[in-house]
């Protein structure tokens, strides 16, 4: 699926004066491209994922969805966070297959779907625990097959491993990178972590602080699966970051 | 169980030893023809446990009657009105201040009338439990339903789930812990209500305990009188402990971990 964003502007009315969110903000996702949302704290970049998501209306802008506009991408998207979200009454299978029951689909087939992922994720044998009873890493990864088994072809994610520590967190970008190259839906990311960003992405958004506006674009060609240490790796990195520091200093 | 018992053979000791004292004090200082009739004593209230054990039993029976029926209405209109409530706020304004209000007048100053309004039956006794269990209820399952997260209901809002299906699959399933401690202190408070409208109602035949009680004060079998009121503390508690029971197995996934958790512990053993 192709997303375009086009002149996005929003603003949040408040008592003493409105404060801007967005300004002027141009986006686009290729079909099967996976773009990256890098900005300081605080920029606007859920705002950004919630605009597109329909979960809030835009003060003004518009949204093309394979060249068609659209008022918002609701029935497109599939949304994953920091948080798991995972319901805590509902064992990993059917919380993962939650998607697929909200949506009367054939719970058959998702179950056998769900149990085949399950496999994939190097879950097989949890699927009959409770959210509780699993580590952070686990959690994710049901949260990942619930993204999955929605079928939806835009996926936004919004810091999805920030919770997690840093063995854990490389590991999930790997099982990330894993889901987008057999099912090859558009992602957009929002991140801080530079890594994640260069990791997984083909191409990086960096924003200026609020009002979020695009500074500037980088294109990461490195062939994945991509290596942290390579030499290429660290270069690109270093360039993300002169333009990053940039943006950094402007807000000072 | 070895756990049950660590905790209970302290206020177990205290308890008998409370009784032991209850007896000996009565026995030494009350005037003999007072005894049994005034002041109880544990082994006379022992005695008459023993010896009216079938009238005892069959105004149990009653009183429980009343408390379950009670008890159900309190839970299901309850329940329908904390939706109410919850879905809109005019009915919100409509309704609080109402329910707010009924819960600060006296049950013993309704009782009376709901038995002139009902008759000698069944139906004022358990018009007052489910009256004074009916509050909690209201308040709880209202507070629980608003304690659905935020990032959950968004959750659902994107896979696309109707207003119906977030009340099933996500608001009632957030909002139980709350509801079950609704129908604790519900059903203790039913037994209360139960109790307060047996002793306005005077009526022929089997009243259930508290008219049981009245009756037997004013015969001055005081032994008998305490004798009910064991009977009506057993059935209190007989009554949590199958609420408790039942909010154990409806919320298993809260004690998921730790039960996975002792199971590994006892297999390490």
């Amino acid at each position: 699926m192709h997303l375009n964003v086009k002149g996005l502007f929003h603003c949040f009315p408040s008592l003493t004066a409105a404060i801007d969110v967005l300004d002027d903000v141009q986006l686009e996702i290729q079909s099967g491209e996976f773009v990256s949302v890098l900005g300081p704290s605080g920029c606007g970049k859920s705002t950004l994922l919630n605009v597109i998501s329909g979960l809030l209306t835009p003060t003004s802008g518009h949204l093309f969805i394979d060249d068609v506009e659209v008022p918002h991408a609701q029935s497109q998207v599939a949304y994953m966070q920091q948080k798991d979200l995972l319901l805590p009454w509902r064992r990993a299978l059917p919380n993962a297959m939650l998607g697929a029951q909200l949506n009367k689909a054939n719970l058959m087939d998702a179950e056998t779907e769900a149990r085949k992922l399950f496999e994939q994720f190097d879950l097989a044998g949890y699927e009959q625990h409770y959210p509780s009873e699993l580590s952070g890493g686990m959690r994710q990864r049901v949260a990942l097959v619930r993204t999955l088994l929605t079928h939806r072809p835009l996926w936004l994610l919004d810091e999805p491993f920030g919770a997690l520590d840093a063995l854990t967190r490389m590991r999930l970008q790997d099982w990330m990178l894993k889901a987008w190259e057999n099912v090859q839906q558009s992602i957009l990311m929002v991140t801080h972590d530079l890594d994640e960003a260069l990791v997984l992405s083909d191409r990086i958004y960096i924003l200026t602080p609020r009002p979020a506006h695009v500074h500037a674009v980088i294109k990461v060609s490195l062939p994945r699966p991509r290596d942290r240490m390579s030499v290429a790796f660290t270069e690109v990195k270093k360039e993300l970051w002169d333009v990053l520091s940039e943006v950094l200093s402007k807000s000072d | 169980m070895i756990n049950f018992f660590r905790l209970t053979w302290l206020p177990a000791l205290l308890l008998v030893l409370l009784i032991v004292v209850w007896e000996l004090a009565v026995r030494a200082w009350a005037a003999p023809d007072l005894i049994h009739k005034i002041y109880p004593l544990p082994s006379g209230i022992a005695e008459a446990m023993w010896s009216k054990s079938f009238l005892l039993l069959q105004n149990s029976w009653v009183t429980l009657q009343e408390i379950l029926i009670g008890l159900s209405l309190a839970l299901v209109l309850g329940f329908i009105v904390a939706l109410l409530i919850f879905y809109s706020s005019t009915l919100e304004r409509l309704l609080y201040p109402i329910i707010i209000l009924t819960q600060n007048v006296p049950v013993f100053a309704i009782a009376p009338l709901l038995v002139i309004w009902m008759g000698f039956n069944i139906w004022p006794k358990v018009v007052v439990a489910a009256l004074i269990a009916f509050f909690p209820m209201v308040v709880n399952t209202v507070d629980g339903l608003r304690s659905t997260e935020p990032d959950l209901i968004q959750l659902f809002k994107i896979l696309g789930a109707d207003r119906w299906q977030r009340l099933i699959h996500l608001r009632i399933p957030a909002a139980l812990p709350l509801i079950f401690s609704g129908i604790k202190i519900g059903v203790t408070l039913s037994v209360v209500g139960a109790v307060v409208g047996e002793w306005v109602s005077s009526e022929v035949g089997i009243g259930g305990l508290g008219r049981l009680m009245m009756t037997e004060k004013r015969l001055l079998h005081v032994d008998t009188v305490f004798a009910a009121i064991l009977w009506l503390a057993l059935l209190g508690l007989m009554l949590f402990m199958a609420v408790s029971l039942l909010e154990r197995w409806a919320l298993r996934w809260k004690h998921a971990a730790e039960a996975r958790y002792n199971l590994a512990e006892a297999k390490e053993a």
